[in-house]
C-alpha cells in the first residue's frame, strides 16, 4: 500500500459524465437497493409498521437474522428477560421442554455417530439448564474451535479434579 | 474482530474500513453532516429560517448550501470542489463511486450499506418519495438517489480528507489490497481501535503498530490471537462445565464420556443457542396458544351446555344464534356463568338507578348493539358492557369500512381515515350546521371561508388561495406564513360550529355552478388587488366576461377594460396573472371538478359499504333499535406519539368521523332500502348513533344526537350511564396495569385515569397497545365472558354468512395485515428499543414538525417509545408473533387465503400465526414448520365447573 495519497480528482477529472442510460441505471439500483427499508410516516399520523417490512419474504427466522447484520440490532430479548416470563408464568415450562425435546430429536437424527439415549437425555438436561439457570450470554459463537474449547475443557476438568481449581 | 476483503462493499463501506482500522470518526461525522441537511430540507414549519431553495429537490437544495457553507470548509472538507463535478444526483453518485474505484458489481450493495446506516430518516425519504399526494413532497422532492449522493459526497470529503491527514490512499482497491496484504496489521488495528484489545496487550500493539515493522506487527498478531483464542476458549469451556454441574453431571463423569461426546456436545450447544431466540419465542406462544383455546375449549362446552347447540351446521339462522348466545348474562341459568368477570359493586352501584342487565331481559327491554373497534382496548370495554347489561357487542377494523378522505371543517388538507394500506377514493367534507338546509351548496361554504380570511391579516394573498380549501388542496398558511396560519386557525378552531358531514355526491351542474362562483369570486378579488376597483363598481356581466376570457371562451377587448380605460398591455397582463396566479383556467377548472367529483359516495356505493361492513360481521338481521358505533382515539398532552394510540385503521387518527359517516348512511332511508333489497332489513325503528371511545380515560361519548327522534333519544341517557359505568370498570384494570397506587375504587381509578390524559408530564398516559397478542376472526360467542386482558384484536365474522370468501378476504387483507404491522412494530420495538424503537422520551426532540430525535442530532426515532414498550427495564410487552385464529371451516380458509399471496407469505413465513378452528369438525390447525399441524381442543360440556387451565395437555407437536 502506498503511503503517499494520490490526488483523486486526477483520475476524476478523465471520467466521463454518464449518459441518460446510465443514470437511469443508477436511479433503479439506489431504489432496489432501498427496498429493505420500513417507510416512515410523518408523525402527525403514526401508522405501527413492521421495521422488517421489507425483509417479509423472508422466513422470520432468517429475516431476523439478516435485520440484525443491517441494523446491527439484536431480535430477540436477552434470556434473562425470557426467564422472568418463564417466572411469571407468561411462559410454561413445560412447553419450553417440549420445544427442547423437538431440538434434541432432531439433533439426534441427524448425528452419524451412535448416539444413546443416556447421551441425548444429557444433552436435552443441559440445554435446559442453559435455558433456565444460566443468565450470561454463553456460550459465544464459534471463534474458537470446537476442538480447542473441548482442550480447555479436559484440561479445566483434570484441574478440578485434581483438586488445582480449573475455573478461570 | 478485524476487516477481510470480502466485506468490503459488500458488509462495510469504505469509511467503516477506515474508521476501524485507524481510529477515524467518519461514520460519525457524515451521519451529522447529513442530519442536519435533512432538518433543513424536510422542515414542515417548525424553524424560523427556511433552507431557500428547497423547490429544486433534496440534492440540489442540499448543494447549493453546501458549496457556499463554511462550516464544511473549516473542517477542512472540499465539498464545493466535488460538487462543481455534476450537477444532477445520479451524475454525483457515478462520479463518486468511480472516483473511490468501487467496482461497479458492489454498487447496490454499497447503496443499501448507506441507507442503513440511517434507516430512519431513510426510510422517511423513501415513504415521502411514494407519497405524491403529499403537501411537502409535491412542494420539496426529494428521494432516496438524492439522499444517496449527499451521503457520498459528504463520505467522499470525508474520505480524502482523512487520507490526507493519515497520508494514505483509501480508494477501494487500494484499501482491498491493503487488507489482503497485511491481515495481523488489520486484527491489531481492529482490536485496538474497538475496544476488544486484552489489556495486558494494548501498549504492546500500541507500540508495534507505530514502529511500521511487519516482521515485529506479525508476530506480536500471532501471538495475540493465539492468547485471545486460548482465553475465549477457556471462558467457553468453564462455561460448559458450569452448565454440566448445574445439571447435575459431575466433573468426574465429564472427564469420563469419550472426546467425541464432548465434541457433539460443544457442538449442539452452540447450535441450539444460535436458534435459542426462537425457542424462547415460540415458548412465549405456544403457552399463549394453549391457554386461549383451553379457555375457548371451556367456554363453547358451557355454552352447548347450557343451551341448545348452535353449530353452524344446524338449520339455526345467524340471527338465532347471535340470540342465543349470550351465556353469562343475568338472567341465563346460574350454571353457564363463568365467574372470572370483575365487576365491583361500588361501579355499578347506582348506575342508571339500579341493577339494569337483569331488570332489561325481565322487562323484555330491547338490547343494544355496539360495533368496536377491533383494537385491543376495546376487548375491556366490550366485556365490561356485555357484563352489565343487556349489550351486544361486535369488532370491526375501526374505519367501518369506509375508507374517506375526510377535510374537516377549518383545515385545508385531506387526511386519509382508513389503513395505510388503502388509498380512499371519496372524499367527505365538515360543514357546519347553518348550511344544512342546502347541504349542496359549497360554493357558501367557500364564501364563508372567504370572508373569514378576509378579516385576518393574511389576506390578500391567502384568499386567493383559501378556495383551495374545498379541493383538498394542502396549501394556505402552512407554506405562506406558519405561524400567523396556524394562529388564525386556532381561532377558527376555538370558535367552531357544530358541524355535520357531507357524504352525497354532488350532481354535475352543481359542481360546474360551483367551479364557475368561484372562478367568479377570484375575479373579483384580482379587480380589487390590480385596479383597486370594489365589487360594486363593475357588473356581474363584467365580471362574467373576464371569466369567459380566461378561460379561452371568448377573445377581444373586455368590458372592464374599457369602461376603466385600461390599455391593452394592462389588460393582458391581467388576464394572464387571472389564469396564471388566480388560477382561472381550463386546466385548473378541470382539476377542481376531478376534485369535487370525488365528494361524497353515492347512494349504491352507501348501501354497498354498509352492506359489506354488517355482513363482514355477521350482523344481518335482530338488530337493536340502538346500534352505537364506536370509533376511538386517545387524548394526551405533550405527546408527539398521541397518534400512535389512536386508530390505525384509521390511518392513525381518531375514527370518531368513520363512525359518524358510517352512522349517517346506515340511517339513510334509501341505503335502507337498497340493504333491504340485498337482504339486510334494518327497522325504521333502528337508530344509528356514532361514539367516540377515549382509550386513555375509557370515557365514551355519544355524537350527532341531534339527528335522532326523540324516542331513541331517552333511551340514550340510560346507555349513556352504562357505558360510564363499564369505562369507570376498565379504569379499574387500567390503573392495575399501569401500576397506579392507592386505587380502591372504580370511582377513584376513572378518576386518575382522567388526571393522566391532562397531564402533560405524563409519559405514559396508557400502555395503548402493548401487549398485544392474538387476533380472533370469528363469532363472539368463541372470547365472550373470557378476560382476555386487552391483549385480543377482535374481529367479529360469521363464515357462513360469506360462501365466496370474499368477506374473509377483506378482512385478513387489510385489518389483519394492520394487526401485523401493530404486532411487528411492537415486537422489535421491545426486543431492541434503541434500534427499532424511539428510546426515552425523555430525550426525544420533535424535529421539522414530521419527526422525533434523540438529543439534538440523531437518526429519526421511527418505532416506540421505550415507555410504551418497558415498565422500568423490564419489557411490559411480550414479543411474539401475532396469534391469528379464524373460526371457520379449514377448506373455507385454505380457499380464501390461496387468493391472497401476502397474507399467505406472512403465515407461511411464519410472521403471523395462524390458527384455524373449524366449527364443524371441532378441530384446531395450526401452520407451523411448513406444514397444518393439529392442537388439542375439546369444547368440555362440564368446563363450568373446572378451573381455566385444568384441561390443559401439553400435545404441541413443533
Amino acid at each position: 500500500m502506498s503511503t503517499t495519497a494520490r490526488n483523486p480528482s486526477d483520475d476524476a477529472a478523465a471520467e466521463d459524465a454518464p449518459g441518460l442510460g446510465k443514470r437511469l441505471k443508477i436511479r433503479s439500483m439506489v431504489s432496489m437497493a432501498g427496498e429493505f427499508l420500513p417507510f416512515f410516516w410523518p408523525m402527525r399520523s403514526f401508522i405501527h409498521h413492521n421495521p422488517l417490512h421489507g425483509l417479509e419474504y423472508l422466513p422470520f427466522e432468517q429475516a431476523v437474522e439478516q435485520a440484525t447484520r443491517l441494523f446491527h440490532a439484536r431480535g430477540y430479548l436477552p434470556r434473562a428477560q425470557y426467564q422472568r416470563f418463564l417466572r411469571e408464568g407468561s411462559i410454561d415450562s413445560a412447553v419450553l421442554e417440549a420445544l427442547v425435546d423437538d431440538f434434541v430429536a432432531d439433533w439426534r437424527s441427524r448425528q452419524t455417530d451412535d448416539v444413546d439415549d443416556a447421551e441425548t437425555a444429557e444433552l436435552r438436561q443441559v440445554l435446559l439448564v442453559l435455558l433456565t439457570h444460566m443468565d450470561q450470554p454463553t456460550p459465544g459463537s464459534l471463534y474458537p474451535s470446537t476442538e480447542d474449547i473441548l482442550r480447555c475443557l479436559l484440561a479445566d476438568a483434570e484441574a478440578a479434579d485434581n483438586g488445582v481449581g480449573g475455573r478461570r | 474482530m478485524t476487516v477481510v476483503p470480502e466485506e468490503v462493499g459488500r458488509e462495510l463501506t469504505l469509511y467503516d474500513v477506515v474508521d476501524r482500522l485507524f481510529g477515524s470518526r467518519i461514520g460519525l461525522t457524515l451521519n451529522e453532516l447529513l442530519i442536519k441537511g435533512c432538518m433543513d430540507f424536510f422542515d414542515e414549519g417548525q424553524s424560523v429560517w427556511r433552507m431557500p431553495g428547497r423547490k429544486q429537490g433534496l440534492f440540489r437544495a442540499w448543494s447549493h448550501i453546501a458549496k457556499r457553507n463554511r462550516r464544511l470548509r473549516m473542517r477542512g472538507l472540499d465539498v464545493g470542489a466535488i460538487l462543481a463535478r455534476a450537477d444532477d444526483p445520479e451524475s454525483m453518485i457515478h462520479h463518486v463511486m468511480t472516483r473511490l474505484q468501487i467496482p461497479e458489481r458492489l454498487w447496490m450493495d454499497y447503496f443499501a450499506l448507506e441507507l442503513a446506516k440511517l434507516h430512519g430518516w431513510a426510510g422517511f425519504v423513501r415513504w415521502r418519495s411514494q407519497a405524491h399526494h403529499y403537501y411537502w413532497q409535491q412542494r420539496n422532492p426529494a428521494d432516496l438517489v438524492d439522499f444517496v449522493a449527499i451521503r457520498l459526497v459528504l463520505s467522499l470529503a470525508l474520505i480524502e480528507d482523512a487520507a490526507r491527514r493519515i497520508k494514505r490512499d483509501f480508494r477501494y482497491a487500494s484499501l482491498v489490497a491493503f487488507v489482503e496484504r497485511f491481515p495481523h496489521e488489520c486484527l491489531l488495528r481492529c482490536e485496538l481501535n474497538a475496544g476488544t484489545i486484552l489489556p495486558d496487550y494494548a501498549h504492546r500493539v500500541e507500540v508495534a503498530l507505530d514502529s511500521a515493522s511487519q516482521p515485529r506487527i506479525e508476530s506480536l498478531s500471532l501471538e495475540y490471537r493465539l492468547e485471545k483464542t486460548s482465553r475465549e476458549s477457556r471462558t467457553r469451556a468453564a462455561r460448559i462445565r458450569e452448565l454440566y454441574e448445574r445439571a447435575g453431571v459431575s466433573t468426574a463423569q465429564l472427564r469420563a464420556h469419550p472426546p467425541a461426546r464432548l465434541r457433539r456436545l460443544i457442538d449442539a450447544v452452540h447450535e441450539f443457542k444460535a436458534g435459542e431466540g426462537m425457542v424462547w419465542t415460540r415458548a412465549l406462544e405456544h403457552t399463549y396458544m394453549q391457554r386461549l383455546l383451553a379457555r375457548m375449549a371451556q367456554r363453547t362446552g358451557a355454552s352447548r351446555a347450557g343451551r341448545a347447540p348452535s353449530r353452524p351446521d344446524t338449520p339455526a339462522a345467524p340471527a338465532t344464534m347471535r340470540a342465543a348466545e349470550p351465556a353469562n348474562r343475568p338472567g341465563n341459568p346460574p350454571d353457564t356463568a363463568v365467574p372470572d368477570i370483575e365487576m365491583p359493586a361500588d361501579a355499578v352501584a347506582g348506575v342508571g338507578g339500579g341493577p339494569s342487565a337483569g331488570d332489561d331481559a325481565a322487562r323484555g327491554e330491547p338490547k343494544v348493539q355496539t360495533l368496536f373497534c377491533i383494537d385491543v382496548r376495546s376487548e375491556r370495554l366490550r366485556r365490561q358492557m356485555e357484563a352489565l347489561g343487556n349489550y351486544e357487542t361486535f369488532g370491526i377494523a375501526g374505519f367501518f369500512g369506509v375508507p374517506v378522505a375526510f377535510i374537516e371543517l377549518g383545515k385545508g388538507h385531506e387526511t386519509a381515515l382508513c389503513p395505510a394500506i388503502v388509498t380512499p377514493k371519496n372524499v367527505a367534507l365538515e360543514m357546519p350546521h347553518k348550511h344544512e338546509q342546502h347541504r349542496h351548496s359549497l360554493f357558501h361554504l367557500a364564501h364563508e371561508v372567504v370572508h373569514d380570511l378576509k378579516s385576518t391579516v393574511l389576506a390578500p394573498y391567502v384568499t386567493v388561495e383559501a378556495v383551495g380549501l374545498l379541493f383538498g388542496f394542502d396549501m394556505v398558511g402552512k407554506t405562506l406564513a406558519p405561524r400567523a396560519y396556524n394562529t388564525w386557525r386556532r381561532k377558527l378552531d376555538s370558535r367552531k360550529p357544530p358541524a355535520a358531514l357531507m357524504i352525497d355526491k354532488i350532481t354535475k351542474d352543481d359542481a360546474l355552478e360551483l367551479v364557475a362562483n368561484l372562478q367568479e369570486e377570484m375575479i373579483v378579488r384580482a379587480v380589487e388587488q390590480h385596479f383597486g376597483i370594489k365589487r360594486e363598481a363593475i357588473t356581474n356581466a363584467m365580471i362574467r366576461e373576464l371569466r369567459e376570457i380566461a378561460l379561452g371562451e371568448r377573445h377581444g377587448r373586455s368590458e372592464l377594460a374599457k369602461r376603466f380605460d385600461v390599455d391593452a398591455a394592462a389588460e393582458a397582463l391581467f388576464i394572464s396573472s387571472l389564469q396564471i396566479e388566480y388560477r382561472v383556467n381550463p386546466d385548473q377548472a378541470k382539476l377542481q371538478l376531478e376534485h369535487l367529483a370525488k365528494l361524497g359516495f353515492r347512494i349504491k356505493k352507501q348501501a354497498f359499504l354498509i352492506g359489506t361492513a354488517l355482513r363482514s360481521i355477521g350482523l344481518t338481521e335482530d338488530f337493536g333499535r340502538i346500534v352505537l358505533v364506536v370509533g376511538h382515539g386517545s387524548s394526551s398532552e405533550n405527546n408527539p406519539y398521541e397518534s400512535a394510540l389512536d386508530c390505525g385503521a384509521c390511518g392513525g387518527d381518531h375514527g370518531l368521523v368513520n363512525a359518524r359517516i358510517f352512522a349517517a348512511m346506515a340511517n339513510r332511508r334509501e341505503v335502507r332500502t337498497l340493504l333491504a333489497e340485498q337482504g339486510i332489513a334494518i327497522p325504521d325503528e333502528t337508530w344509528f348513533v356514532p361514539a367516540l371511545h377515549d382509550t386513555t380515560t375509557d370515557e365514551v361519548t355519544l355524537y350527532d344526537l341531534e339527528q335522532l327522534p326523540p324516542g331513541p333519544l331517552t333511551r340514550l341517557d340510560r346507555i349513556s350511564e352504562d357505558l360510564r359505568a363499564a369505562g369507570r370498570l376498565c379504569a379499574r384494570e387500567r390503573c392495575r396495569e399501569l401500576a397506579e397506587p392507592g386505587i380502591t375504587s372504580a370511582e377513584q381509578a376513572a378518576r386518575r385515569v382522567k388526571r393522566n390524559a391532562l397531564d402533560w408530564t405524563q409519559v405514559r398516559p396508557e400502555w395503548g397497545l402493548s401487549k398485544n397478542a392474538c387476533f380472533i376472526i370469528g363469532g363472539r360467542r368463541l372470547s365472550e365472558d373470557l378476560d382476555l386482558d386487552g391483549r385480543a384484536f377482535l374481529h367479529s365474522y360469521d363464515y357462513r354468512l360469506d360462501e365466496k370468501g370474499y368477506l374473509l378476504e377483506n378482512i385478513l387483507s387489510g385489518p389483519l395485515v394492520v394487526g401485523q404491522w401493530i404486532n411487528m412494530e411492537h415486537y422489535f420495538s421491545t426486543v431492541d428499543n434503541e434500534n427499532f424503537g424511539s428510546g426515552s422520551k425523555v430525550y426525544h426532540n420533535i424535529v421539522g414538525r414530521f419527526g422525533v430525535m434523540t438529543g439534538n442530532v440523531s437518526d429519526l426515532r421511527t418505532g416506540l417509545p421505550a415507555q410504551t414498550m418497558l415498565q422500568g427495564e423490564r419489557p411490559y410487552h411480550q414479543p411474539l408473533r401475532l396469534i391469528t385464529l379464524i373460526e371457520a371451516s379449514f377448506d373455507h380458509v385454505m380457499h380464501v387465503l390461496e387468493r391472497l399471496y401476502k397474507v399467505r407469505e406472512l403465515v407461511e413465513n411464519g410472521w403471523i400465526r395462524l390458527l384455524i378452528l373449524d366449527p364443524e369438525t371441532d378441530r384446531v390447525s395450526l401452520y407451523e414448520a411448513g406444514g397444518w399441524q393439529t392442537l388439542p381442543f375439546a369444547p368440555d360440556p362440564a368446563a363450568g365447573q373446572k378451573p381455566p387451565d385444568s384441561t390443559l395437555e401439553r400435545k404441541v407437536s413443533v
